[in-house]
């Protein structure tokens, strides 16, 4: 699994950086701290395939996805 | 709302909105237009002097509230910053220049071609360039860094600066600036203008509608969510300008715009091209700066004195055309734009 922190970047950032991470990696968790990240970040993984799951806390998102 | 609906409805929202503002007395093709109201704003504090783009717009004033109460409603109210502010007020200055050389912010380019101007066109043209070029760099790496949760107070700044503006704007003192002719002078009722902002800066802070994302996202990650705003604006605009009988297909004899070509896309195409360095248009950066994004608001202030500069030393397009000052500013616009690139891509960094 791969770990990827796209808090406090601009858009579309959060979404490039896994976009890139997807195409070698079938697990990962992504650490997001805007509603828009965390938003992109699912439509992004749903598109391509992936199940998410997400867990917040104190206005940060961990979302794991897999496939 | 879902999000593709609330997209949807932000691009419909502002289309008809748009003709609206029209139909009570804002310029032609220019119901809304984040640059043109940022420089009428700079223009009404004396920030230039050009006496016919002087005007506190409640537009404006109205995305800026609209986005800060939603978000504190939503909870998404959070201040940051420290993403390279500096190197922001610098982009914002020359996406500004851009767009005042092309005589409008992408919204009025949308806005434009809805009424038939085919200038516009050109300058679609010529923001898709831009953006192709940020899409580019941004695949090379580039990056601003990252922005931090900083003071609550920090987030408070430009919707007091709004709020300030708004008591400017009613109280009306003698040292603020209000245009007799041009398009300044121009204008629909402050309620209603005000009333109209307020409801785009909601409706674009849950959609996200950004101008520059919508074509950004379609190359990039294969993405239509955000063009259907931007296709949704042009479409309803359309409609209500045909309803309203003021459709004029063409490229002459356009309000507020003139007919070089070159200008119009080079103008454009900065705009598109600092637009994706930024991470979103004029638009996008004022709702930001809206929910607590100091990042955003120091852009914002950027796009601030960039419309100064513009109307101070000439840059400006008018209905003549684009003026030598004007187009070697948007020379340097790029040259600046291609430094910043350059310096803030990923191998750069690795080297340091």
């Amino acid at each position: 699994m791969v770990q990827i922190d796209v808090r406090g970047l601009s858009c579309p950032e959060p979404v490039l950086r896994v976009s890139e991470a997807m195409k070698a990696n079938l697990k990962l968790e992504v650490i997001a701290d805007s509603v828009t990240a965390k938003e992109n970040i699912c439509a992004l993984g749903s598109k391509n395939g992936f199940g998410i799951k997400i867990s917040e806390n104190n206005g940060e998102y961990t979302l794991m996805l897999e496939k | 709302m879902s999000n593709q609906k609330m997209i949807v409805a932000s691009g419909v929202l502002i289309g008809i909105l748009a003709v609206i503002l029209v139909f009570y007395g804002n310029p032609i093709n220019m119901g809304i237009c984040v640059a043109c109201f940022i420089r009428d704003t700079a223009g009404a504090l004396k920030l230039h002097s050009a006496p016919v783009v002087q005007y506190i717009r409640p537009e404006i004033i109205g995305f800026i509230l609209g986005a800060f109460i939603i978000s504190v409603i939503t909870k998404e109210f959070k201040p940051t910053g420290g993403s390279a502010p500096l190197t922001r007020f610098v982009l914002g200055f020359f996406v500004m220049i851009g767009a005042l050389v092309f005589l409008g912010c992408p919204l009025r380019m949308i806005l434009r071609l809805a009424g038939g101007d085919l200038n516009a066109f050109v300058g679609l043209l010529g923001f898709g360039a831009g953006i192709l070029g940020g899409i580019f760099v941004l695949k090379k790496g580039f990056s601003l860094g990252r922005a931090y949760q900083i003071n609550k107070s920090g987030g408070f700044i430009m919707p007091a600066v709004a709020i300030a503006l708004l008591i400017l704007l009613v109280v009306s003192p003698e040292f603020i600036a209000r245009s007799i002719e041009g398009p300044g002078s121009m204008a629909a009722p402050i309620a209603l203008s005000l009333g109209a902002g307020i409801v785009v800066g909601i409706f674009c802070q849950r959609s996200r509608l950004c101008m520059a994302g919508g074509i950004r996202d379609i190359f990039l990650i294969k993405n239509p969510h955000l063009l259907i705003g931007f296709l949704c604006i042009f479409v309803f605009a359309f409609i209500g300008n045909m309803a309203m009988g003021s459709f004029k297909l063409g490229f002459l004899d356009q309000p507020v715009a003139h007919t070089d070509g070159i200008w119009n896309f080079l103008g454009m195409a900065l705009v598109g091209l600092g637009s994706t360095m930024l991470g979103g248009c004029p638009l996008r950066q004022t709702i930001l700066a809206g929910e607590g994004n100091t990042d955003s608001g120091v852009t914002f202030m950027g796009l601030l004195l960039g419309g100064a500069f513009a109307h101070n030393f000439g840059l400006a397009a008018s209905a003549k055309g684009v003026p030598m000052n004007g187009q070697i500013a948007v020379i340097i616009g790029f040259v600046v734009f291609a430094l910043i690139a350059f310096m803030n891509m990923k191998s750069m960094k690795a080297a340091k």
